[in-house]
């Protein structure tokens, strides 16, 4: 029988009704207002931001805090390119603060970077939020947002193809 | 479906708030990132070519390593290899491009675009084998019968042995199982076959013995080519030894896959089973269900087989079950998620 390329894929054949569910890049944020600023707390998977390439050295299954700290430079380059803030239609400066101010935390079983992002708008409302990061390394990443800014509070979920908070444009 | 919004809602509030405190480690300090699967020596191989020239040939070769090992318990992840590869692929029209893509989009239950992508295959080719096997798996995935037999007819003349399987499996699937099961098992006793093959065939026998309610027959079909199998089979011979009340094994085979590399949700899901079955605890439930509620604040509707089973079985929730049931039977409409929607139906109406 010419079964050698077959064979491969047989496993394929065997009831997809009951295939296997992914395991999934999840990220959190929480904007809220300080000063009348937006004030946004980003937590993120360090598995996601060491197979981004953003924590640099070799790295496999371990990495030190001191090589997290080192990312400094290439994560701020990150945000600056896949996530924005408009107030108005008008762009915001966001800047992810200096990695003295970072922390960790283990959520979901995993080891998460709480990044705090400083972020100025020419208006103190009328905020949108553009997230377009990770996706590119995992389709299946997402953005679990809690938003509380007063009169608007909400939690959304944001991915490549739903990347805006508010949904609609202003 | 407003009382599920709602519900997600609250659990994605529960997600968010509900975690160790956050903490500053020394700046020395070895933090453990998730495990990372071991390569096969020749993926490695394909790996480190990739790395120096960067060619389509190595990145099929790759992607479709990947997808054969994504089918072990615990490997799941590499699914995610494979479809990042198969991204990076530039000539998207050969044979092999579109027969992993149509593996991956059916993997993802993605079946009109697997069909798209075999049907290009078929253009070119169309007793394509390994495309005519996909495209019968694709239809009975979506209770087309009529059409996955002419699918297992474009094997007629090319190999008599695919065929018949083929066409025995889809005749279990319009109702005569007790014939396809008769005449599967003389098969399966004539063959000298391959592991693989093996592998396949137990698989089919397994369901049809199971559609027989020969259920301790089912699952010996499956016992002694399980650590070989793929995931699927894995799951159907955990469901079937916990229907015979026999979660020991279950148990012992589940912890000891979780320990050395996780598991899928699905699998976890049986483990949790055998766990309260054998009065060993909730370690496992309180995992399964810390996974459960992100899928739920994700909102993903993915293989939404595991939230029936997770609401239906654990939680207790017919009204939950019978929503993801309904969902999950949209896209697959194999004999097992029918059989989940019906049992959610009677979970709702208070029947048992």
């Amino acid at each position: 029988m010419r079964l050698t390329a077959i064979c491969q894929l047989l496993a394929a054949l065997l009831m997809p009704g009951s295939a296997i569910a992914h395991t999934f890049s999840t990220a959190y944020m929480e904007v809220s207002v300080f000063n009348g600023q937006p004030a946004v707390l980003w937590k993120v998977a360090l598995h996601d931001l060491a197979k981004a390439r953003l924590i640099p050295g070799e790295h496999d299954e371990q990495i030190s805090w001191q090589q997290v700290m080192d990312s400094e430079l290439a994560l701020q380059r990150y945000v600056d390119q896949h996530l924005a803030f408009n107030s108005a239609e008008q762009p915001c400066r966001v800047t992810a603060l200096a990695s003295n101010e970072w922390q960790l935390q283990r959520l979901q079983r995993d080891l998460y970077l709480l990044l705090p992002l400083k972020v100025d708008c020419p208006q103190p409302d009328n905020w949108q939020l553009s997230y377009l990061a990770l996706s590119e390394y995992d389709a299946s990443h997402k953005l679990l947002l809690s938003w509380q800014v007063p009169g608007e509070k909400a939690t959304a979920v944001l991915s490549a193809t739903a990347p805006y908070y508010p949904a609609v444009s202003r | 479906m407003r009382i599920i919004r709602i519900t997600l809602t609250m659990l994605c509030l529960l997600s968010l708030s509900v975690a160790a405190a956050p903490f500053k480690p020394a700046s020395d300090s070895t933090l453990q990132l998730q495990p990372v699967l071991p390569l096969s020596a020749r993926m490695q191989q394909l790996s480190a070519q990739l790395g120096r020239h960067p060619e389509d040939n190595t990145r099929l070769e790759l992607a479709g390593l990947y997808l054969q090992g994504a089918r072990q318990p615990g490997y799941d992840d590499w699914f995610h290899q494979a479809d990042e590869l198969l991204h990076a692929v530039s000539q998207t029209g050969s044979v092999r491009y579109l027969l992993l893509q149509a593996d991956l989009q059916q993997q993802q239950h993605q079946f009109s675009q697997a069909m798209q992508s075999l049907n290009k295959v078929f253009a070119a080719t169309p007793h394509h084998q390994q495309a005519s096997l996909m495209a019968a798996r694709i239809y009975l995935a979506q209770n087309e019968q009529a059409l996955a037999q002419q699918a297992c007819h474009r094997l007629w003349q090319q190999d008599l042995f695919l065929f018949s399987v083929c066409s025995y499996e889809v005749a279990g699937r319009r109702g005569q199982w007790t014939q396809s099961y008769a005449a599967l098992q003389e098969l399966w006793q004539r063959q000298r076959l391959t592991s693989e093959l093996d592998i396949w065939l137990r698989g089919i026998l397994a369901e049809q013995a199971e559609q027989l309610q020969q259920v301790s027959d089912a699952r010996q079909w499956l016992t002694p080519i399980l650590q070989n199998a793929p995931t699927s089979l894995w799951l159907k011979w955990a469901d079937l030894s916990l229907q015979l009340n026999d979660a020991k094994p279950v148990y012992q085979r589940l912890s000891h896959a979780y320990q050395q590399h996780g598991l899928s949700d699905g699998l976890l899901l049986r483990l949790t089973l055998a766990e309260r079955q054998l009065g060993a605890g909730r370690a496992y439930h309180a995992l399964l269900t810390e996974r459960i509620e992100l899928r739920l604040a994700r909102g993903d509707a993915d293989h939404a087989a595991d939230l029936v089973h997770y609401f239906l079985r654990l939680k207790h929730d017919a009204k939950a079950a019978l929503y993801w049931a309904t969902v999950n039977y949209q896209t697959a409409k194999e004999p097992d998620d029918l059989r989940l929607l019906t049992l959610s139906e009677n979970a709702v109406k208070g029947v048992y």
